[in-house]
Parts: C-alpha cells; structure tokens; sequence
C-alpha cells in the first residue's frame, strides 16, 4: 500500500472498529468493513452503496462530513443512508466531550486500528515492528479484562482484538482513569511522564509497548483526532 | 527498611516535566525502569548506599548504570579532585594530566599505543569507527543485533529523529553466530571497515550472553583475513573483568578499545586506546568538545585506574559477584523460583526461567524495592568494590523477604 493511500484506510478501518466497539456494526454483518474499490474509492461494506473518494475519507476524519460518491449511493439509497446514520452516530462518540466509557471504546478502537493499519503498512512502522509480535492489552487500572488489545497473526500482520484474552499479554498497559485514556488517544499525554506520576502503569515486555506507542504518535501527526 | 515517601521525588519530577522533555530522558527515564517503586531523583551517595530526595536510603546494585566502581564518594578519588579542583578544569590548553592518563592507560593496556580522551561512551565509539573507516578506506561496519553502542544515529536503541543514511552503513549479526558473520565478510568483500563489538553480549531487557569458546579467536582471524578493523566496546564492562581490559578476560586483542563508566567513577570521562598502526588515521579524524580537556575528570580517572590497579578490583567485584550471584540464585531457588544470574557475576543480568515478558523479575524487583534494594528489573546489575560481605548479606536478608513479599 502506498503512503498516501494509508492514510485513507487507516481511517476508513477505524470507524469500521469503532462502529464494531460500539455495537453498531459486527464483524458477522460487516456492514461498514471497508474495502478499496478501483480507481482509489474506498467502500463502506460489500454493497457498494456508501463509497468515499480517499480524499473525502480525509475529510470524514478532519471535518466529520464528507459527499459519498453520489453514483454508488443513488443505487441503494436506503441502506446508503443508514449507513450515513451510522457513521454519523460514530463521529458523535469520537468527537463527544463527554468523558465516559463509551467515548473512551470508539476513542481507543479508533485510535489503535489506524495504529495497526500504519503498523501493517506504513513504511517506517514497518521496519520499526519487523521482528516484533505478541500481544499488547490495554486495561482500565483495576480491572483484570482488558478494555482491547493488539496482537501480531502470522500472514495477517498485527490486528486489533476486541475480545476477551484467553492467556497473558507480552504487557500491559493500565490507564489510571478513562479521562487519562482518553487523553492519551487524544495524544495529549507524554507517556513517559504518564508513566512516570501513575497515570500509566505499563507492566511486561516494555520494548514491544514502546514500538507501538511510538507507531501510534506517527499516526497521530499523520491523522490527529 | 520500606519506601516511606516519594512526594519531593513526585513534585520535582512534575517541575522537570514542565522544563525537560519527558521530564527524564534516556536510560535514566523513569518508564524505563520501575517508575512508581523507584525514586526519580537521588540526593546522594556513599560507598554502596545512595539517598533519593525524599531521604529514603538505598542498597545500590546498578552503580549509576556501571559509572561507579570503587563505590560514590570515594575518599581517595575525591581527595584527588579536590585537589586538582584548587587548579582548575578546562583551560585554553591541556592540562599535564591529560599526558599523565595516556601514559597511565597505554600502560595498563597492553596492545594501545595511544590515547585519547571524550566525555561520553558514544563520543569515541562513533569516533572509533570513523578510524576504522579512515584507515581503510571502507564504509561499512558490522555490530551485533541489539548491542548498544550509544545515543549516536548509527547505533542508538530509540525509534526517533532517524533517516535511512543513519544506518545504511551499518550491518548486523546475532552475537555469537560466526557463520553469518562470515557470510558478511564474504557478501561485502573489501567493503567492511570494521567490526564493532562488546566483549560479550549485554543488550538490555534479556539475558546477557558471553562469547562461545572460539568467538574472539574467530572475530579476530576474520578481521585479519579481511583487512578490517576490530573494534572492543568496553565503556560498560572495562575494569570489571580484567585490569588490562576485558579483552584479557576473553583472551584477545582488539585494534581499538573505548571506554568510559568505570573509568572516572562518576566524573564524566571516556578513553579511546589503539593500536600503532591506527595512529596515523586517528590524527586525521577531527576530535574535541568544549570540555573534553577536563583536568578534573581525568584527574579522577588516574586515581580511579590507580585503585584498579592497586586494589584488583576486576578480581575483587567478580569475586563478590559470584558470592551474590550465587546465594541469590540459591534464595530464589528456596521460593521455587528458577533464577539465573547471566553474564559476569561483576555486572550479573538476572533471569528467571519462563519470564520472557519480564512480569516476574518486574514483581521481584518491585518487591525488592519495598526493603530498600536497588534491583534493576531491565538491565544489568553492577557490583561495585565498595559493596563488602556485610552490605551483601544485608542485600540477600532483604532479598529473601521481597522473595517471601512475593
């Protein structure tokens, strides 16, 4: 994949995520999976019925609205505008002020599925997670379930999981609080000195934590929420 | 003894976060370590005790990262500085002191014929292999995967601030595996300058790996063969395994030897020692900074090779080592825990079997802290010749209560 095309699928691939997190889509249905049709037209789900050039999907993410190509959407225009619904519905969690968990889910999900994409595909990420797997798993302080994790399948590259762990994760990263979560998906946080006053408590293979963190600020300069 | 307060370490590091990128950078920053059972800023130090600024006392095992060998504050040492201190430090020209250590050292080092002086590690390994470039004419160098060989371009461990030239000279080989290091000879005939080396493998967060019996031999009758230059990286083991150098330990000489940490213990100096045949190329790769004549440094580093010297610390900080290295293995083995001191037992990495993710050996140390040890959960531990048999049986009676914590 093509850095310029990246940044497209990387944001087409995290409001598919968010939108599973949030239980407006599931990944049985794959209502919203994305997939590049040709001439560099990125699709919401099989149909073909909610379709953004790559350069709206940038405008999605920077103005939360976009024009679908108005050809595909005028041929199934019903399932286009639920689809639209959805989105929107996505954009609201992502964008909310709110500091809850709901926005802290699409916040995380979004943020670590554009993290993977670059991960899987960005050139520099690439060489930086080379060599590299295992599973990395974010938690809310106190509890033992992790909130979502990542983790490397062999020939797939590295995905995100939104489902309970069945075994331990090379390491650990536990928030203090959603609203110190949510910031760091915000990138408003050093995690250095996150980590430093408790805000973070990051527990096993650091090495591993520090390649993804520092993939997921390439992101985040490249596609700033 | 328990951590009783970390406020003044919490306030200050919150200041320093204001003021300082990530508030402590590099191996010192906290994340990298422990960051909320470990101080962030010390106040002082003694022998092998060091205070953090919240007045809680500590048994020190990682020596300022392997900077202090003969233990902080050394009477000898700092009566040394003191007095070159009533002259001064950095003047317009060198100081006789800096002659005075080039001897000392070409002494002690049996293969160099020369010295030359910097601040930091990186300075003169990033020196050293621009002489090797120098004298032959070659651009690349080889260095072992995941060794650490400083903060510059073409070696350092972090992930920013780098462009493909920093490393497109640089190849690499897993430590110990001879074959593929000739296969590199052979894949870059008459192209590779030199080979840059620990004198065994340290990396940080795994267990250290020392050279198989016929690994320096080898490197080196590869060099040769080649026309390559050998370069020894000894800014963290020098002096703790043999006063000549480490390469006396392991039996081989290099072209090139750098080293710093123990060398000043504590005063900010590094040392670059070669070969006669390599003198000529040194001369012609520009070397300074503004402080590298430091008369002081250097003035602690006659003094700290002195008592290398005169106290055969390398024999003495194995040999306390081993003690500890062996009845903390032995304590471990008590509470079912597999533990194995990798490396020297003079700067002894610690690896519990089945850790790899290091979830273990982080509960251990967190609980070492607890009672007041200094346990580094992700690198290489250092004994200083200031630790003596009752600060090390004090250190494994705390060990065996974190154990017991744990």
């Amino acid at each position: 994949m093509l850095d310029g095309n990246l940044k497209s699928w990387a944001v087409a691939r995290s409001i598919y995520q968010c939108g599973i997190v949030l239980s407006f889509d599931s990944k049985k249905s794959s209502l919203l999976r994305p997939q590049f049709i040709k001439n560099g037209f990125i699709s919401f789900g099989q149909e073909c019925d909610l379709v953004f050039s790559e350069k709206n999907i940038l405008s999605l993410h920077k103005n939360n609205f976009a024009f679908p190509e108005i050809r595909f959407f005028v041929m199934r225009p019903l399932s286009g505008f639920r689809k639209i619904r959805i989105l929107q519905k996505i954009g609201s969690y992502i964008r909310s002020n709110n500091t809850n968990f709901d926005h802290l889910l699409a916040l995380i999900a979004a943020s670590l599925e554009a993290t993977v994409v670059y991960m899987n595909n960005h050139s520099d990420c690439l060489k930086i997670m080379a060599n590299d797997n295992g599973t990395v798993a974010f938690y809310l302080y106190e509890s033992e379930i992790p909130l979502i994790s990542i983790y490397k399948e062999n020939y797939k590259g590295w995905i995100v999981q939104t489902e309970e762990l069945k075994f331990e994760p090379s390491v650990k990263l536990k928030f203090k609080s959603i609203e110190v979560a949510i910031n760091s998906c915000l990138g408003k946080i050093n995690p250095l000195v996150a980590s430093a006053i408790g805000e973070y408590r990051v527990e096993g293979y650091l090495p591993l934590m520090d390649k993804v963190g520092y993939c997921a600020r390439v992101v985040g300069k490249e596609l700033p929420l | 003894m328990t951590v009783k307060s970390r406020n003044k370490s919490d306030n200050l590091f919150k200041r320093a976060a204001k003021v300082i990128p990530s508030g402590t950078y590099g191996h010192l920053s906290p994340a990298s370590s422990l960051p909320r059972n470990f101080a962030h800023f010390c106040s002082s130090g003694k022998g092998v005790y060091f205070e953090d600024i919240d007045g809680n006392e500590w048994i020190d095992f990682m020596c300022a990262y392997g900077a202090v060998i003969h233990g902080y504050k050394n009477s000898v040492i700092e009566s040394a500085v003191d007095e070159q201190r009533k002259s001064g430090s950095v003047f317009n020209h060198p100081h006789q002191v800096t002659v005075e250590l080039a001897e000392r050292l070409t002494e002690m080092i049996d293969f160099a014929s020369w010295s030359v002086f910097a601040k930091n590690g990186s300075d003169l390994t990033t020196w050293s292999i621009r002489v090797a470039r120098e004298h032959t004419g070659r651009p690349l160098i080889i260095k072992a995967f995941g060794a650490y060989h400083g903060v510059d371009a073409w070696c350092d461990p972090g992930l920013g601030g780098r462009i493909y030239s920093d490393r497109s000279d640089i190849l690499e080989f897993e430590w110990n595996d001879l074959n593929r290091l000739e296969d590199l000879f052979k894949e870059k005939k008459d192209q590779i300058a030199g080979v840059i080396l620990t004198p065994y493998h340290h990396a940080a967060f795994a267990p250290s790996v020392m050279p198989s019996p016929d690994f320096w031999s080898n490197v080196r009758k590869m060099c040769d063969n080649n026309g390559s230059i050998l370069i020894l990286d000894d800014v963290r083991a020098g002096w703790r395994l043999h006063e000549g150098g480490s390469h006396r330990y392991f039996n081989f000489t290099p072209d090139l030897s750098v080293y710093s940490k123990a060398l000043g213990n504590g005063y900010a100096i590094s040392a670059c020692l070669g070969v006669e045949g390599l003198k000529d190329a040194a001369s012609d790769v520009f070397l300074t900074g503004s402080c590298w004549n430091d008369a002081i440094a250097m003035t602690a580093a006659i003094s700290s090779i002195d008592l290398c010297k005169s106290n055969r610390v390398a024999k003495s900080v194995l040999s306390k080592g081993l003690y500890f290295c062996e009845e903390l293995q032995k304590l471990a083995s008590e509470f079912n825990f597999q533990l194995k001191m990798t490396g020297p037992a003079s700067m002894p990495y610690p690896w519990f079997e089945n850790d790899e993710n290091l979830y273990l050996i982080q509960k251990f140390c967190r609980s070492a802290s607890n009672h007041g040890l200094f346990f580094h959960p992700h690198h290489n531990w250092f004994i200083s010749d200031a630790h003596n048999q009752e600060s090390i049986d004090r250190s494994l009676l705390l060990a065996r209560k974190a154990f017991e914590d744990m």
